[in-house]
């Protein structure tokens, strides 16, 4: 059962490109009122590299749900699944509003 | 065999990523707002600012300021007035909307008072001030933002330009980033219009 899960080491790379991506867009957003529109991309893109694999692992999965044998495993990747998508939206949804909160911020003289 | 779950799975993962994206390039539409570094400027320097932004609005601009009967006040220099007569003939549908936390007797309120495109009103006190004055012109296309004590002839001042972002995002980003200044106006002038 533990097969049909990502392996810890997509977790792990998830986690280090989020880190990195805040990191780096935190520096370029706070030092630089006149940031570049593609910077935040070079930033971004490892994150949804990762998510996709991540995310792509556990469709790859579903796909072969009449393969998977227990009830209780298919419930629990369809979870794992869905938690993915969820934490995805929120990801992403949290980081544009901080991107607009923190632009909004440096319009005050 | 394949099942409808199985293609359902694989649906969801397509039209997520394609959301997540497209989420992530909303938020990213912010960036192309250009905002100057800090500056300071003096009465002149206020004067040219002012010029300069009534010379590249289109259709409105709205100021909000102390408006205070100074020596060196942007509202009293003639350059101030002949620009906005000369913005007036050049586009008579272009509207001027001002609100000044004072009521002093300004050569601006003379000069322009009874012009039909021209709102000039006085901040009622049940309207709180904003630290911030500013002019914005053409519904938050440029804004130019500076704080000051009442008086003072050096004000720091920022320059927003939303010109960059693109038409189908302006609304949204305008909003983010000044609608905390277009809010304060509709609600302090739509006060002082029962006050004045």
């Amino acid at each position: 059962m533990d097969s049909l899960f990502p392996p810890t080491a997509l977790y792990l790379i998830l986690a280090v490109s989020v880190a990195l991506s805040a990191k780096g867009i935190a520096e370029r957003v706070k030092g630089h009122s006149t940031i570049k529109p593609w910077e935040p991309w070079l930033f971004q893109v490892p994150v949804l590299f990762a998510f996709l694999h991540l995310f792509g692992y556990v469709t790859f999965q579903l796909f072969f749900f009449e393969q998977i044998p227990s009830v209780s495993s298919r419930i629990n990747l369809f979870v794992h699944w869905l938690t993915i998508i969820l934490a995805g939206f929120a990801g992403a949804w949290s980081f544009a509003r901080q991107l607009d909160r923190v632009r909004s911020d440096s319009t005050a003289p | 065999m394949l099942t409808f779950f199985s293609w359902f799975t694989v649906a969801g993962f397509v039209v997520s990523m394609v959301l997540i994206v497209r989420i992530l390039h909303q938020g990213f539409q912010v960036l192309y707002v250009r905002v100057t570094e800090p500056e300071i400027n003096d009465d002149r320097a206020a004067v040219a600012n002012f010029v300069g932004m009534l010379k590249e609005a289109r259709e409105s601009m709205i100021v909000y300021d102390d408006g205070d009967n100074t020596e060196g006040s942007l509202y009293n220099d003639p350059q101030v007035i002949s620009a906005v007569y000369d913005k007036l003939q050049a586009e008579p549908s272009f509207v001027l909307q001002c609100l000044f936390n004072c009521d002093d007797d300004l050569l601006f309120r003379k000069e322009l008072a009874g012009k039909p495109q021209i709102t000039i009103r006085t901040r009622s006190s049940s309207a709180p001030a904003h630290e911030i004055h500013y002019k914005i012109i053409d519904d938050g296309a440029k804004a130019y933002l500076s704080r000051h004590r009442l008086g003072s002839s050096e004000r720091r001042f920022k320059i927003v330009d939303c010109t960059d972002v693109s038409l189908g995002h302006r609304e949204r980003i305008v909003d983010v980033v000044l609608g905390r200044y277009k809010n304060h106006f509709e609600r302090a002038f739509a006060a002082s219009d029962v006050a004045n």
